[in-house]
């Protein structure tokens, strides 16, 4: 894949300005192959939930010098929740918690598809989805979106069924 | 016949007939030593009365033994006395002096008359006063008898001594006033056209410095290289940017040129521009017009993020275009999450519209009811009842400051 965006053009720049840039030069999106199917615990009548980057996210994350490293978009999060919690009744503001991270901070390179997927759940699905310690049952699971239904008459009854042999694989 | 002891003139005895002849031989001689000491020629003897006188012809006056010349051709007095005459017709007559005459090598108790010259070793003088010499020359001189026209005795000295000096040493010279010998100093090495101390060079592009001690070769510096100095020997070296003053470049100039020198072209989006990284001391970076208007259009962007997605059809949720979208979440029927790449700032702070797009013979609209930094939800419903019905096309435009 021919380099749009070196790492050092990168990192003098804001995450927002870097996709804006990719675009302009031509970056191509990627039509995404997977899905996350999961569902929110805190919403036990809610019907799951499919999450699907974007195509034109998901060519950007796999051209790389783009996205900055997970672990940033967490700590973002976390420092989210903590100001909130100390501030009840008071409406969030990155100003006033100090500024959010993510936007500036240094690029990592070129993902695979399913790395990014592994990153998109991380990023847009809760952390107690994915990093859910209160039970055995899986609360997401990732897969190809062929599996997802097409008719969607009873899209609020869907639930999520994990085969146990799935769970064995 | 008797004669006298220096120069043999007749003693002539006076009772010999005839004693003529003996007189006239001393005259004889009397006239060929004067001739020999006196250059005064043409003398016709003494003054006569009514006698024709030419021009140049010399007469005596008896009176007082002076030698006169004639000046202008006439016929002397008949009744006056020469020196009447002489008062009378003042331009016909000149006083004639002695002439100068040359005296030898001074000699000690010789007697010295006005204006002979004299040779002592190198000086040359002129007698000033008669006198008997004495001593020496030089008392002859402190005594005012003698005055010294030419001492050469200081001359320069026909031996003069070259001492060799070590390669690269400056010449010297030296005089000794009281021998006349000039002393030179010479740099051993080459000398003439190249000069002892360029005898160093031997190549093509040298250059000639001078070392602690001489003067020492420095070869031709490699291509595109400059002289440079350490501040105690030059050397060739590329040009570093330390060694460029800021100072050096003329703003002036710059501007000057800018302005008259370049010629105004069409610039392409791929042409480069030079810039200097706030981020990296102000070092220099490469980037295009197209970098730049990137740039300008990201500052000058009001619309922050926008996402149009298939909300029913085979591609489920997957957004067609987006910009600051990672993803979308399909919460169920006509209920999306649209999740943001860069969160915006507060979510009080921006707004976010929507649309959808007219599904089975329903008007349906697009409305949120949960606005977060990171997300917006997105509702589709029927515009009658405004149950949630999922729709074929839904957008979602969100203005306001990124985080």
């Amino acid at each position: 894949m021919t380099e749009l965006l070196t790492k050092e053009e990168a990192d003098g720049m804001k995450l927002i300005e870097r996709e804006d840039l990719l675009r302009s030069r031509g970056c191509l999106p990627v039509q995404p192959e997977y899905s996350i199917v999961w569902e929110d615990p805190t919403e036990l009548d809610s019907p799951v939930k499919v999450t699907t980057p974007s195509p034109n996210w998901l060519g950007y994350a796999m051209h790389g010098n783009f996205m900055p490293d997970i672990t940033v978009y967490i700590r973002d999060k976390r420092v989210q929740a903590q100001w909130i919690k100390d501030n009840p009744g008071k409406s969030f503001s990155w100003k006033e918690a100090g500024g959010a991270k993510h936007p500036y901070a240094e690029t990592i390179g070129a993902m695979t598809q399913e790395e990014c997927m592994e990153y998109i759940l991380q990023k847009d699905v809760p952390e107690y989805v994915w990093n859910d310690k209160t039970g055995n049952k899986p609360r997401f699971t990732i897969c190809r979106r062929s599996m997802i239904p097409v008719d969607r008459t009873y899209r609020n009854a869907w639930k999520l069924v994990i085969d146990e042999e799935d769970l064995a694989a | 016949m008797a004669t006298t002891t220096n120069y043999n003139f007749n003693l002539i005895d006076f009772d010999k007939i005839p004693w003529h002849e003996d007189d006239h031989n001393n005259w004889h001689e009397v006239d060929a030593l004067l001739a020999r000491y006196l250059s005064i020629s043409n003398v016709k003897g003494v003054w006569q009365a009514a006698t024709t006188v030419a021009v140049g012809e010399r007469y005596i006056d008896s009176a007082d033994d002076t030698i006169w010349e004639v000046l202008v051709a006439h016929t002397t007095s008949s009744t006056l006395s020469f020196s009447a005459e002489r008062a009378a017709q003042s331009t016909y007559w000149q006083s004639i002096s002695v002439d100068a005459s040359y005296a030898g090598d001074w000699a000690a108790g010789k007697s010295y008359t006005v204006n002979e010259f004299v040779t002592d070793n190198k000086r040359y003088g002129v007698v000033t006063t008669a006198h008997t010499s004495v001593t020496s020359y030089n008392q002859g001189v402190s005594d005012g008898n003698i005055t010294t026209l030419i001492d050469a005795s200081t001359l320069v000295s026909s031996s003069p001594v070259a001492n060799t000096l070590g390669v690269g040493e400056s010449a010297t010279v030296a005089y000794n006033s009281s021998t006349g010998v000039f002393t030179f100093g010479l740099p051993t090495g080459a000398t003439g056209a190249t000069g002892s101390g360029i005898d160093v060079l031997t190549t093509r592009g040298d250059v000639a410095v001078q070392g602690a001690s001489a003067v020492a070769r420095l070869a031709v510096g490699s291509a595109n290289t400059v002289l440079k100095s350490d501040g105690t020997d030059p050397s060739w070296s590329s040009i570093a940017t330390a060694m460029i003053d800021n100072n050096a470049i003329d703003e002036t100039k710059i501007k000057d040129a800018f302005v008259g020198d370049f010629t105004e072209v069409t610039i392409a989006a791929g042409d480069s521009i030079l810039l200097g990284d706030v981020n990296d001391s102000g070092n220099t970076k490469r980037d295009t017009v197209q970098g730049i208007l990137d740039l300008v259009s990201i500052a000058g962007r009001t619309v922050s993020s926008w996402c149009v997605f298939d909300g029913s059809g085979t591609f489920s949720t997957t957004p067609a275009d987006s910009l600051n979208v990672s993803g979308v979440v399909d919460n169920g029927t006509g209920d999306y999450d649209v999740t943001w790449n860069t969160d915006f700032d507060s979510a009080t702070e921006y707004t976010a519209v929507h649309g959808a797009l007219t599904t089975g013979g329903f008007y349906l609209a697009a409305w949120s009811q949960d606005l977060n930094t990171t997300d917006v939800q997105v509702l589709t419903g029927k515009v009658s009842d405004g149950s949630l019905v999922d729709s074929d096309i839904v957008s979602t435009h969100a203005i306001g400051d990124l985080a």
